[in-house]
C-alpha cells in the first residue's frame, strides 16, 4: 500500500473537477458550520450582551417592557414606548444616587439611530474622538467608527435626521446636524451610532427650534391686535433646519423643560451603597417609571435565545443529516460512475482493499476540507459575533 | 484670553504661560503640577471662586472685557475647554444665553442661584409672538438675571460655589468653609451697607438706564423704572421722550442710574431736567480696575454720597 | 515466463467456454496469439494476468501459480511483474500522460519511483509522445493514447507484457514502431511478451504466432 500514492489519486480526482468538489465541501461544511455557528454566535452575544448590561447598572425608563426598555437603551432598538419625561430624569438626578445620563433614542438619521444623551455617557460607554473633536453646541453630533466607514463620513460633513412620516408635515423634520468628530471603534452597537445632545434631539422633536427675527417685516403679517405688542408669523417663516453660527442665537425651546421626553435614564451609582438606595427607592413607587436592572433583563433574554436554540439546533441536525445522506449518495453514485477507472487500477495491481481505501480517502479528504472551512467559518463567526449582533439587533 | 483674576498674578501667569495649549483642563488635583479648574460664566462668580479655591484650582473665565457676559457666544474651543472644566460655575435664571443652546456636561454643572430659583423674577417681554394661527402668543423674554445685586442672593450664590467646590473637592472643604466665611462677612458688610446707603434715597423712584436692576430694587426696596440706554450713546429727542414718558408715569424720580460712566454731555442733559446721574456697576464682567468688591463699596458709596 | 497448463473457464451466465491444455512463452520471446475478434483472446490474457481465475487448471508466470493467488497478492504479483495493454487502453481521464504512466508508481511502486520514472521517459522518446507528459488524455489523439498506454506497461521492466490489439488504432509507420519498441525491450530485457492481434502484416516481427482457435480447444462455441 502506498500512502502517498493514494493520497496523490485521491487528490488527482478530486482537483480534477473543482466546482464539483468545492460544491460538495461547501454543503458538508454547512451542515457542520449552522449548529455550532448558533452555538457560538448566542454564546457570545449573551456574553456581549451581559457586557453591554453589566456596564449599564440601572436604568429608569417608561413603565412596560423591561426587555424592550433595556434593548433600547443599550441597543438602540427602535421600540414604541412611551417616553420617560426630564422631570424624572431631574427628580433622579437630584437624588444623587450617582450619576445619571439621559437618553433619547427615537429618532434616526440615513437609517443610524441618533442617540440624544449628555457628556457623561461617553465617560461611561469608554468612546473616544478618534479624529475631530467631541459635541459643543446644539446640532453637533459625533458618530461611530463603523458609521463613519460605511456612509464614507468625517468631521466637518452633515448627516440628516430622517423624517418619522413623510406625510406627517407638522410632526418632526429633518435637521441637518454638523459632524464634528468621529469615535474610535469600539465593537459595540455605538460604533453605528449618531450622537448628540440632548436638547438636539428635542429640536428634532420639535420642541425647539430657531426662526427669523419676527420683527423683521418679511417674517410676519401686521399685529393682530391694536394697541397689543403681538406678532404673528405666517406661513413665510423661515424655520431654520440646521444650526449655525449665524443663527444658534435664534434657536429656543418652548414650553415647560420638565415635560420634554426622554426614552430612559441610565443611573451609575457611586457605590453599592447608593445602588441598594436607589432600587429601593423605585421599588412600585412611581406608576409611569420602572427601574431595569439591565443584566437581569438580559438574563431572561438569554434564557429565552437559549430555549430558542435548542429548538434550531434540532432544525440544524435534521437538515444536517439529510444533507450528510444526499452527500453520501453524491460519492455511491461517483464512485458507481468511475467502476472502470476502478476496475482499471484493480487490472493493473490494486487489491479490493487498496480500491476501497483509495475511496475512504477521498471521502475523508472532502469531509476533513469541510471540517476545516466550517472551522474557519466558526472562527470568523466569534470573532464577528459582536458586529452581527449590532446588526441584528439595529 | 483672560483667565484669571488680578489680585493673583501667580494665577495669571501660570495662564498666560499655558495659553495656546488645547488640552488644558480636567487635570488631577491630587497636588501634581496640573491643578483643577473652574468654569464661571460670568464675573462674579469668578470672583467668588477664585476667593475660595486660588490656593488648589486655575478659574477659568473667557468673556472678553468689552462684551456683556449674558450675550457672549462662545467658540468652539472654549466650549471644549470649559467641558473639561472640573466645576462649571452657572449663574441660572437664564443669565448667560450661550449655555442653554452649547453642551455642557450635568455632573459639573452647578447653578448658582439654586436655593432662591422660587423667587426669580420673571420679565415680560415686550414683544410677543405666535408661530401659527391658532396658537397663543408667548414672549421669549423670561427671567431677570443680574441676581447678585441682591447682595444677600450674592451670598447664596458664593454659599452654593463654596457647597460646590467642597463636594468636588473635598480634601479642601475646610479651607473653602473657612475662606467662605471670610467672604459672606464681606459680601454681608456690603449688603448691610447698601441698605444703608439705599435707605437715605427716599421712597422716590429711581430711574434706570437698563433692565438689569430688577433684583437690587426689590431687595433694597426700590421703584426702578427702565429704559435701554447705554453710557455712550448719544441721547436723541426719541430717547428724551421716552424719559419723558417715564418721569411722567413715575413722578418724583431725580437720579438716573448709568451702568457705566456716561458721556458727560449725557450728564448735562439729565441735569437740565432735574435728574442726577450716578454709576452703579452691575459688574457682570471684570473691571478695568479693582474687583467685584471694591466695585461694589464704589456703588454703595456713591449711593450713600447722595443720600448724604 | 508464462506456462498454462489444462485450463477451463467459462464467465458465469454465459455459453462461453475456454479450454487450453497448453501454451507457454518463453522469457525474451515474442509471442502473437492471432484470432477475430470476440474469439476470446482477451479473455485469455485476463486470465494469463490472473484477473480471471479458471476453474480449472495453472498459469503460472515465472513459476508462480497466478491463477491460486488471491486479491490482494494477485494484485502485487500484476503491479511488480506483469504489465498490460489493454485494447480500451484505459487510461485515467484525470491524470495528466507522465501521471498515467507513472500509475503503477502511485499504486504501490513508489521505492522503484527513480528506475521507473527514467524508463518511462525513455520510452516515451521512443515513442514520441514525450512531448506530450503534462497533457490530459482528451487531448491527444487515438494513436497517442495508445502509446500512452504501451509506456505504463512497460515502464515498470515487468517479466510479462501481455498486450491485447496494442497497434490498432495506429498507423502503419507508428505501427511497427511501437511494436518494434515491444519487441526489442522484450528481447533486451528477457521478458514474456504475447500479444492478442488481428492484424497480420506485423506478425513476420514475432517469435511465434499461435491461432486462438487452435489454441481454445472449445473453440465451437468460440464468442464470450
Amino acid at each position: 500500500m502506498n500512502p502517498g500514492g493514494i493520497a496523490f489519486l485521491s487528490w488527482k480526482h478530486l482537483s480534477h473537477r473543482p466546482m464539483r468538489s468545492l460544491t460538495l465541501v461547501t454543503a458538508i461544511a454547512l451542515t457542520f458550520f449552522f449548529p455550532r455557528a448558533l452555538q457560538v454566535f448566542i454564546s457570545e452575544s449573551e456574553d456581549v450582551l451581559q457586557e453591554r448590561a453589566r456596564s449599564t447598572p440601572l436604568l429608569i425608563g417608561p413603565k412596560g417592557s423591561s426587555i424592550d426598555l433595556t434593548l433600547n437603551s443599550l441597543y438602540f432598538t427602535p421600540q414604541q414606548l412611551p417616553p420617560l419625561t426630564f422631570a424624572t430624569y431631574e427628580e433622579l438626578s437630584r437624588q444623587r444616587f450617582g450619576t445619571t445620563i439621559p437618553m433619547h433614542a427615537r429618532f434616526e438619521a440615513e437609517n443610524a439611530p441618533v442617540i440624544g444623551t449628555s457628556l457623561a455617557y461617553f465617560e461611561l460607554r469608554k468612546l473616544m474622538v478618534s479624529s475631530g473633536r467631541m459635541i459643543t453646541r446644539l446640532g453637533d453630533c459625533v458618530i461611530g467608527a463603523r458609521l463613519a466607514a460605511r456612509k464614507n463620513l468625517k468631521a466637518g460633513d452633515t448627516i440628516t435626521s430622517s423624517p418619522e412620516n413623510v406625510f406627517d408635515l407638522a410632526g418632526v423634520y429633518p435637521l441637518r446636524m454638523r459632524i464634528t468628530g468621529v469615535l474610535a471603534p469600539i465593537h459595540t452597537a455605538d460604533d453605528d451610532a449618531v450622537f448628540v445632545d440632548l436638547k438636539t434631539t428635542w429640536i428634532i422633536e420639535g420642541l425647539a427650534h430657531g426662526h427669523q427675527d419676527l420683527t423683521d417685516p418679511g417674517a410676519s403679517g401686521p399685529p393682530r391686535e391694536s394697541g397689543e405688542n403681538v406678532v404673528r408669523a405666517n406661513s413665510s417663516i423661515i424655520e431654520f433646519n440646521e444650526v449655525t453660527d449665524g443663527n444658534i442665537t435664534s434657536f429656543h425651546f418652548h414650553g415647560d423643560p420638565g415635560t420634554y421626553p426622554l426614552s430612559s435614564a441610565i443611573l451609575v451609582p457611586g457605590d453599592q451603597k447608593q445602588r441598594a438606595l436607589a432600587l429601593a427607592a423605585h421599588q412600585g413607587r412611581d406608576a409611569t417609571a420602572q427601574m431595569v436592572v439591565p443584566l437581569s433583563a438580559v438574563t431572561d433574554l438569554s434564557d429565552t435565545l437559549f430555549a430558542t436554540q435548542r429548538l434550531a439546533l434540532a432544525a440544524f441536525r435534521l437538515l444536517g443529516g439529510a444533507a450528510l445522506g444526499l452527500a453520501s449518495l453524491v460519492f455511491l453514485l461517483s464512485f458507481r460512475l468511475r467502476e472502470r477507472e476502478m476496475l482499471t487500477y484493480a487490472k493493473i495491481g490494486a487489491s479490493r482493499i487498496l480500491i476501497g481505501t483509495l475511496k475512504a480517502v477521498e471521502v475523508t479528504i472532502v469531509v476533513i476540507s469541510a471540517m476545516i472551512l466550517a472551522r474557519i467559518a466558526v472562527s470568523l463567526t466569534r470573532s464577528l459575533a459582536s458586529d452581527l449582533l449590532s446588526r441584528f439587533l439595529n | 484670553m483672560k483667565h484669571a483674576l488680578p489680585g493673583s498674578p501667580l494665577i495669571l501667569a501660570l495662564h498666560l504661560v499655558s495659553c495656546g495649549e488645547q488640552e488644558k483642563q480636567a487635570q488631577p488635583h491630587d497636588g501634581g503640577s496640573l491643578k483643577p479648574v473652574i468654569a464661571a460664566v460670568n464675573y462674579p462668580l469668578a470672583y467668588f471662586a477664585e476667593r475660595l479655591s486660588s490656593d488648589f484650582a486655575t478659574v477659568l473665565y473667557d468673556v472678553p472685557t468689552n462684551q456683556n457676559p449674558a450675550f457672549w457666544e462662545p467658540h468652539d474651543e472654549q466650549i471644549t475647554a470649559i467641558q473639561k472644566a472640573d466645576l462649571i460655575l452657572l449663574n441660572g435664571a437664564t443669565y448667560a444665553k450661550w449655555t442653554s443652546s452649547r453642551t455642557l456636561p450635568y455632573e459639573t454643572t452647578v447653578t448658582t442661584s439654586s436655593s432662591f430659583r422660587d423667587r426669580l423674577i420673571k420679565t415680560e417681554g415686550t414683544l410677543k409672538h405666535s408661530h401659527k394661527k391658532g396658537e397663543d402668543a408667548h414672549s421669549h423674554d423670561g427671567l431677570a438675571f443680574t441676581t447678585w445685586l441682591d447682595l444677600k442672593q450674592a451670598s447664596a450664590q458664593a454659599s452654593e460655589t463654596a457647597l460646590a467646590l467642597g463636594e468636588r473637592f473635598p480634601e479642601h472643604r475646610g479651607t473653602v468653609m473657612t475662606r467662605l466665611d471670610a467672604l459672606l462677612e464681606d459680601l454681608n458688610n456690603l449688603d448691610t451697607g447698601m441698605t444703608a446707603a439705599t435707605s437715605g434715597l427716599g421712597n422716590a423712584p429711581v430711574i434706570v438706564s437698563h433692565p438689569v436692576y430688577q433684583y437690587w430694587a426689590r431687595a433694597y426696596h426700590i421703584v426702578a423704572p427702565s429704559l435701554l440706554w447705554e453710557p455712550n450713546m448719544e441721547l436723541t429727542p426719541e430717547d428724551m421722550a421716552a424719559l419723558s414718558r417715564i418721569r411722567e408715569e413715575n413722578p418724583g424720580a431725580t437720579l438716573f442710574i448709568w451702568e457705566a460712566d456716561p458721556l458727560p454731555r449725557n450728564i448735562e442733559k439729565l441735569k437740565e431736567i432735574g435728574l442726577t446721574s450716578v454709576v452703579i456697576s452691575p459688574c457682570g464682567n471684570q473691571p478695568e480696575n479693582g474687583d467685584f468688591l471694591s466695585v461694589m463699596r464704589a456703588n454703595v458709596a456713591a449711593l450713600r454720597a447722595l443720600s448724604n | 515466463m508464462l506456462q498454462v497448463e489444462e485450463i477451463e473457464f467459462q464467465y458465469p451466465q454465459s455459453d462461453y467456454r475456454l479450454r487450453i491444455d497448453h501454451f507457454a512463452c518463453q522469457a525474451a520471446q515474442a509471442t502473437a496469439i492471432v484470432g477475430p475478434s470476440g474469439c476470446g483472446k482477451t479473455t485469455f490474457l485476463n486470465l494469463a494476468a490472473g484477473i480471471l481465475h479458471p476453474s480449472r487448471g495453472v498459469v503460472s508466470v515465472d513459476g508462480v501459480e497466478v491463477s491460486s493467488l488471491g486479491d490482494a497478492m494477485g494484485a502485487t504479483f500484476r503491479l511488480t511483474r506483469i504489465g498490460l495493454i489493454f485494447q480500451e487502453f484505459e487510461l485515467v481521464e484525470h491524470l495528466a500522460v507522465g501521471e498515467n504512466i507513472l500509475l503503477p508508481v502511485h499504486l504501490g511502486l513508489r521505492s522503484q519511483r527513480p528506475a521507473i520514472e527514467a524508463e518511462a521517459k525513455r520510452l516515451a522518446e521512443h515513442t514520441g509522445i514525450a512531448g506530450y507528459w503534462r497533457m490530459h488524455p482528451r487531448n491527444l489523439s487515438h494513436g497517442e493514447r495508445q502509446r500512452v498506454a504501451i509506456c505504463r506497461a512497460l515502464s515498470t521492466k515487468p517479466s510479462l507484457v501481455l498486450a491485447d490489439e496494442p497497434t490498432g488504432n495506429l498507423d502503419p509507420r507508428n505501427k511497427r514502431r511501437v511494436l518494434d519498441v515491444m519487441i526489442n525491450t522484450a528481447h533486451e530485457r528477457g521478458q514474456c511478451l504475447v500479444v492478442a492481434t488481428h492484424d497480420v502484416e506485423l506478425l513476420d516481427a514475432f517469435d511465434a504466432v499461435v491461432q486462438f482457435e487452435e489454441l481454445n480447444q472449445f473453440r465451437e462455441t468460440a464468442t464470450p
